[in-house]
């Protein structure tokens, strides 16, 4: 074993460390090697669940003359090991440090990630603001769904990477082959190409009430709005053919297809199902060729169909009954992360089942028509209750409703009609199934206004206002057919502060990296009163970010334009207080402006 | 149905895995090779795949027994000439071949050999000595946790069928009882021995046994 194995070794789980699993990369390093670390800030066994990290991986490792490996965090038990004994952290691959690296490239899934991606800077001995890091530093460069509001972290990165990135990236890693390591030169070549944000050549001005009263370019050739790239030809996009097998347990084990993009029902809650507009479908051919092979190189015995909103694919029957049809003898379940409340699905489930009966999880995400509506959720109490009449006389006693609480307009009534679902569902089970197994699990997660969304100027629910609700709901929800699983509303708050975070956040983002604050998306680690004590000490008022916003307010990420127009998402705002529905787009285009933006041509 | 058993070599980082995460490794890799695996049945089919002997985390070795239950007898000669197709870089299959169902393998293991390596700053003739001592003892009773999580009091003097230091290669040599029956790990011993951090300790093992009158048989 050598020093970094020794300690390996020493930690809980080893196998989250060592690398070398199959399919992963080992490539020659020589001097024209572009070498980039693909940087997730959690675990592995979380990032590596991450869809984003095989496509880009493999996109990048398919190149000549670039070297992409994996970086982590390491769990709180190695990094003390690590630190004791002065070892910075490094890439899986071959254990180089990541501050050899020509590119750190993080991907941001979640806000509460943020105190991670300063930390594996801080145990890489690398400055953390951009401005203090000269040629002899990697350039940092981040991406994914968070950089639709990159200005929490943008005294940190060196570049945004916006909207999709598996073209951007390489003419990215095209012009760094031309220009070399000139950090300076560099950036300013790159955001020449489409999509590309890179946060020192603007400048933000406050007025004393906090808000933002400019946000200006300090350099003139820096463009006023930076686009979001998307990939116009989705079926023939690159996907992996293979993907990297984890020896451990990973969150999700199994191989993954990406079957569509964007959504078009327009929750208006759901900023993944406004920023990654517009919808396009891989065909079904693709899909089955790509799961055929991903099986075969993967030894997976689960494939899941992922997007959005699985079974709105145009043809997903046909996929389905092609691929069951195939798989059924070689024991190779299917998965679906989401199901719709119709008897659509319930007739696909059908064919799933004929491998392996899984859990069922619906979202009806609130509790009354009212609130539905309000939030443009297109679900009513029938197709709830059909839905869960036909699965329980179909013989499943496991199923999970997800709902949320602290959306807009939210009063305690559509709360309690949370509890009285809960009730009619156990009722229907007793009245269809023949069996006495009901494990209804009911999860709540607090609503957190996402910039991008029609809830972006909403005010977010306080700590207590949610935690009244969860109480009045575990009251409620009591039985052993029951499992009531609630958002703990403290982390709400805090993802709440940088989902619509501004600049001036860095200040307590340094501060709790100092304190050694990380994994605030992990309960055990996660601690409100030290974040309060930070915000206190770097002059913020966390309210200034949960608060109401006016429409006429420069928010802080007004500058990234997802092509989903401003005056749409004041419209759909303004539709909301009136309970007023919005058509799914599949019938009809609703004037969301990604068509005129990005396409040119209807969706 | 056939049972495929099988020899391999577990090196490198794969030491690191747990003996669920070897099974699973070995599931995909066989899946991956097409070995035609005989499904259990029930909600959640699975594939019926054992090793002979759990290994430690953090041991490696050169004798690992592996039992496939399968559907047919098939040319696995194939899998083994292409092996590095469907199997990680750090395992190795040895050689295999068919049986009918017998009784367990895990059942059947009564001893194993290890080599023990230690890399801290010891000399060889400490090692030797403490060694030395070891073996003079009559009785070493240690407590052992049970499955049920008490403790009992274990002599392992009687556990050790050979124990001796390899000039040669500079490793100890360790035969102790392995299996069901009566169970010793290699660094538990160790430990009664001389105090060495695990970390320092390379262990290998090479041979697997199972009794059969009186008599130790290599189980392969």
């Amino acid at each position: 074993m050598n020093k970094l194995e020794e300690l390996f070794y020493k930690s809980e789980k080893p196998s989250r460390y060592i690398g070398g699993e199959y399919n992963s990369y080992m490539k020659e390093v020589t001097e024209e090697t572009i070498r980039f670390a693909f940087a997730f800030p959690d675990v592995y066994e979380v990032g590596m669940s991450h869809l984003g990290l095989h496509i880009l991986y493999n996109l990048l490792n398919k190149q000549e003359n670039i070297y992409c490996e994996r970086v982590f965090s390491p769990w709180i038990d190695l990094e003390q090991l690590m630190v004791e004994n002065n070892i910075e952290i490094s890439t899986i691959e071959t254990q180089t440090s990541i501050k050899e690296m020509d590119f750190i490239g993080f991907t941001l899934q979640y806000e509460l990630s943020y105190t991670n991606v300063l930390n594996m800077l801080k145990l890489g001995n690398i400055p953390l603001l951009s401005k203090d890091r000269d040629e002899s530093y990697p350039i940092i460069i981040a991406g994914g769904s968070c950089s639709y509001n990159p200005e929490p972290l943008a005294e940190f990165i060196d570049l945004f990477v916006i909207g999709e990135a598996e073209e951007s990236i390489l003419e990215l890693m095209e012009l760094y082959k031309k220009v070399g390591r000139n950090k300076e030169e560099f950036l300013k070549e790159a955001i020449k190409i489409e999509g590309m944000y890179v946060p020192k050549f603007y400048d933000v001005a406050y007025g004393d009430d906090g808000k933002i009263i400019s946000f200006k370019k300090n350099y003139d050739e820096a463009p006023d709005k930076i686009g979001k790239r998307i990939v116009e030809d989705f079926d023939n996009v690159f996907y992996p053919e293979k993907m990297i097998v984890p020896y451990m347990d990973v969150v999700h084990n199994r191989t993954v297809i990406e079957i569509f993009r964007g959504c078009t029902a327009g929750c208006r809650f759901c900023q993944a199902g406004m920023v990654y507009r517009p919808v396009r479908e891989k065909s079904v051919e693709h899909i089955k060729e790509s799961a055929d092979i991903l099986l075969k190189n993967s030894g997976y015995s689960e494939v899941s169909l992922s997007s959005l909103s699985t079974l709105d694919h145009s043809n997903i029957d046909e996929l389905i009954t092609k691929m069951i049809d195939d798989y059924e003898e070689k024991r190779i379940g299917i998965s679906l992360p989401s199901l719709r409340l119709d008897s659509y699905s319930v007739d696909i489930l059908k064919q799933i089942q004929k491998v392996r009966k899984t859990g069922l999880t619906f979202a009806p995400e609130a509790g009354t028509q009212r609130l539905r509506d309000v939030i443009n959720k297109g679900v009513n109490e029938d197709n709830l209750f059909n839905t869960m009449e036909s699965i329980f006389s179909l013989g499943w006693d496991r199923v999970k409703l997800y709902f949320m609480i602290g959306l807009p307009t939210e009063t305690m009534e559509d709360v309690e009609a949370i509890a009285d679902i809960v009730y009619k569902v156990k009722g229907i089970y007793r009245d269809n199934s023949s069996r006495n197994r009901l494990y209804l699990t009911i999860s709540t997660a607090c609503f957190v206004p996402k910039p991008k969304t029609p809830f972006q100027w909403e005010r977010q629910d306080t700590v207590e206002e949610l935690k009244e609700k969860e109480k009045y709901l575990n009251k409620r929800i009591k039985g052993k057919a029951f499992k009531y699983i609630y958002h703990d509303p403290y982390t709400t708050y805090i993802e709440g502060v940088f989902a619509r975070g501004d600049r001036r956040l860095a200040k307590a983002l340094i501060r709790a990296a100092e304190l050694g604050m990380k994994f605030d998306g992990w309960h055990e680690l996660f601690n409100y009163e030290l974040w309060l004590k930070v915000f206190e000490e770097t002059g913020i008022d966390p309210e200034q970010y949960t608060r109401k916003r006016e429409y006429d307010e420069i928010l802080p990420w007004d500058h990234i334009d997802t092509g989903v127009s401003k005056k749409y998402l004041i419209n759909e705002n303004e539709k909301s207080k009136n309970s007023e529905t919005t058509n799914d787009c599949r019938s009809g285009c609703t004037g969301c402006g990604v068509n005129v933006s990005h396409l040119g041509e209807v969706c | 149905m056939p049972i495929l058993r099988l020899k391999a070599k577990k090196n490198g980082r794969l030491r690191f895995l747990s003996h669920l995460e070897s099974l699973k490794m070995l599931e995909r890799s066989m899946r991956r090779a097409g070995v035609p695996l005989k499904f259990s049945n029930g909600f959640n089919p699975h594939p019926n795949i054992s090793f002979a002997s759990p290994l430690p985390v953090g041991s490696l070795s050169d004798y690992e027994i592996i039992d496939v239950d399968v559907i047919n007898e098939f040319d696995f000669k194939e899998i083994i000439s292409n092996q590095t197709e469907y199997f990680p870089m750090e395992f190795t299959l040895m050689d295999g071949y068919f049986i009918e169902n017998e009784k367990s393998l895990m059942s059947q293991v009564t001893a194993a050999d290890y080599l023990v390596k230690i890399n801290a700053d010891i000399e060889s003739e400490d090692i030797k000595e403490a060694i030395e001592t070891f073996l003079d003892k009559e009785s070493v009773i240690i407590k052992k946790k049970t499955k049920r999580g008490r403790y009992i009091d274990v002599d392992i003097r009687e556990q050790v069928q050979d124990l001796i230091f390899d000039d040669e290669v500079e490793m100890i040599f360790m035969r102790i009882d392995t299996g069901s029956v009566s169970n010793l790990k290699p660094l538990a011993l160790l430990d009664q021995i001389i105090i060495v951090p695990h970390e320092k300790v390379d262990v290998l093992r090479t041979k697997l046994y199972k009794g059969e009158e009186g008599n130790l048989v290599e189980l392969f």
